[in-house]
């Protein structure tokens, strides 16, 4: 029997650092599977109760998209603003949206994976909205609005339940944190395309907003879907929120062809 | 459009959690066992590897491959990291009740065990070790499955160190070609320019 320094002290891809590890590692899980199956017999179940508590620990480290139950009230329950400043707006988003549009040729946003929640309590991200707006001396709510006839929304025509409300977004200029809250926005294959965060910053030239990462949609149907917003660069002060839908990954430069979602921030 | 188990996971979607507790704790607790010697360890490793699977749930990219290899890919790691930090401690003995020697099975002979649903990659990679020579498969045998280091290797199989890690090298290279080509031929485009998650 081999002592444990001899099984630790090298990895099988080491032989070759230069190659990707990944897709080495991938190739090795790969050949341990079929041995495991060489060797026969049936995998043994996870301990009940080792299982309970890795269920019981999942939501503080699954990643920040949830999905929510409708719920009329979320907004109202924070600071009482958000319905308020969605009308508020309105006037605003249509003037800053022509010149966010017209003016958008950013190309030089990192592209950034959206990052998973950290431990500690686990809170839903609808609870950590609301508790956002809740404490924070200021929050910036500001309602989605179509930015064109994309097909990834699903209001318009005959939806009710996404014609006056596509959700907002909650952002504290503070802690640099928010929460993106969609409704009717179509389910993406992530294979296929991906939507994608862009924060403008007034202290930025709009042709170079913030890259907020991309995220998933899932099955629409089961309610507002919520998105942790989490940028990798300080933000001074989100003048807009867009979503565009990409290539899988995201990117660097947006095509802006298709737009499906903006949130203009009044001026103060 | 069909979401897979991780698209569900990373929109929240606590069945699909549990889900995959269902469906891969019987695998991460098998790959940790087979190397770590005690219960506490083997607890604490599985763990990891699950709260790794829910951080990594939006990055799982399905044209890497297929989600069971990539839970063992998270499972592998974990387990060499442990590994690591517990130098010093003696080898599980419930690794290789059935001997070194014996793991060399004829091409062609495989034995599924009762409920192990491995997926293609593995049915692939079966298919990749058949087609090597006897030294290639032992060799990444010894290092894969029994993560014996490669100077360990070549002590026990008298090979020289360099052709311990050609076998290596070129048997896990040769494996990620056909991976990547079946995935490109199935997707009909090239897996590296899908994603850099």
């Amino acid at each position: 029997m081999s002592s444990n320094h001899e099984i630790t002290d090298d990895a099988p891809w080491e032989a070759a650092p230069e190659m990707a590890s990944n897709d080495w590692e991938l190739a090795a899980a790969a050949i341990e599977l079929a041995l495991l199956g060489r060797a026969g017999g049936s995998l043994p179940p996870l301990p009940s109760e080792l299982a309970k508590r890795i269920r019981r620990d999942a939501p503080a480290h699954l990643p920040r998209i949830s999905v929510i139950q409708p719920k009329p009230d979320v907004q109202r329950r924070g600071r009482g603003t958000a319905a308020r400043s969605r009308l508020a707006m309105a006037g605003w988003w249509m003037a800053a949206c022509l010149a966010g549009v017209l003016l958008w040729q950013w190309s030089a946003a990192p592209r950034i994976a959206a990052p998973p929640l950290g431990g500690g309590a686990p809170p839903t991200l609808a609870e950590r909205r609301e508790k956002l707006l809740a404490n924070d001396p200021e929050p910036v709510t500001v309602a989605w609005k179509k930015a064109g006839d994309d097909p990834t929304i699903n209001s318009g025509k005959d939806d009710a339940k996404t014609a006056g409300d596509l959700g907002d977004v909650v952002w504290s200029q503070a802690t640099q944190k928010g929460f993106m809250r969609f409704r009717g926005l179509e389910a993406n294959d992530p294979t296929v395309s991906q939507y994608q965060l862009w924060i403008f910053d007034a202290q930025r030239d709009e042709a170079y907003p913030v890259d907020g990462g991309v995220f998933d949609m899932p099955v629409q149907g089961a309610g507002d879907i919520v998105v942790q917003i989490d940028p990798r660069l300080t933000v001074s002060r989100a003048t807009a929120f867009a979503v565009t839908v990409e290539k899988p990954g995201g990117v660097v430069v947006s095509s802006r062809k298709r737009l499906p979602l903006l949130a203009a921030v009044p001026s103060r | 459009m069909k979401h897979s188990l991780f698209l569900r996971m990373a929109s929240g979607d606590q069945s699909a959690v549990s889900e995959c507790i269902s469906r891969y704790g019987g695998l991460v607790w098998t790959l940790a066992r087979r190397r770590l010697a005690s219960r506490e360890d083997v607890e604490d490793v599985v763990q990891e590897v699950f709260v790794d699977l829910w951080k990594s749930a939006d990055r799982f990219d399905p044209l890497m491959g297929e989600e069971i290899t990539f839970v063992a890919m998270i499972a592998r790691r974990r387990v060499i990291d442990s590994l690591r930090r517990r130098t010093g401690l003696s080898q599980t003995e419930s690794i290789h009740q059935t001997g070194v020697d014996s793991m060399v099975d004829p091409a062609g002979d495989v034995s599924v065990g009762q409920g192990l649903e491995l997926g293609d990659d593995a049915k692939l990679a079966d298919a990749h070790l058949g087609q090597l020579k006897p030294d290639e498969q032992r060799v990444l045998r010894l290092s894969i499955y029994d993560s014996l280091s490669h100077a360990a290797i070549a002590d026990r199989t008298g090979l020289p160190l360099g052709t311990v890690k050609s076998h290596i090298r070129r048997g896990l290279d040769s494996l990620r070609d056909k991976l990547a080509k079946r995935d490109a031929a199935r997707h009909g485009r090239l897996t590296a320019g899908g994603s850099d998650r």
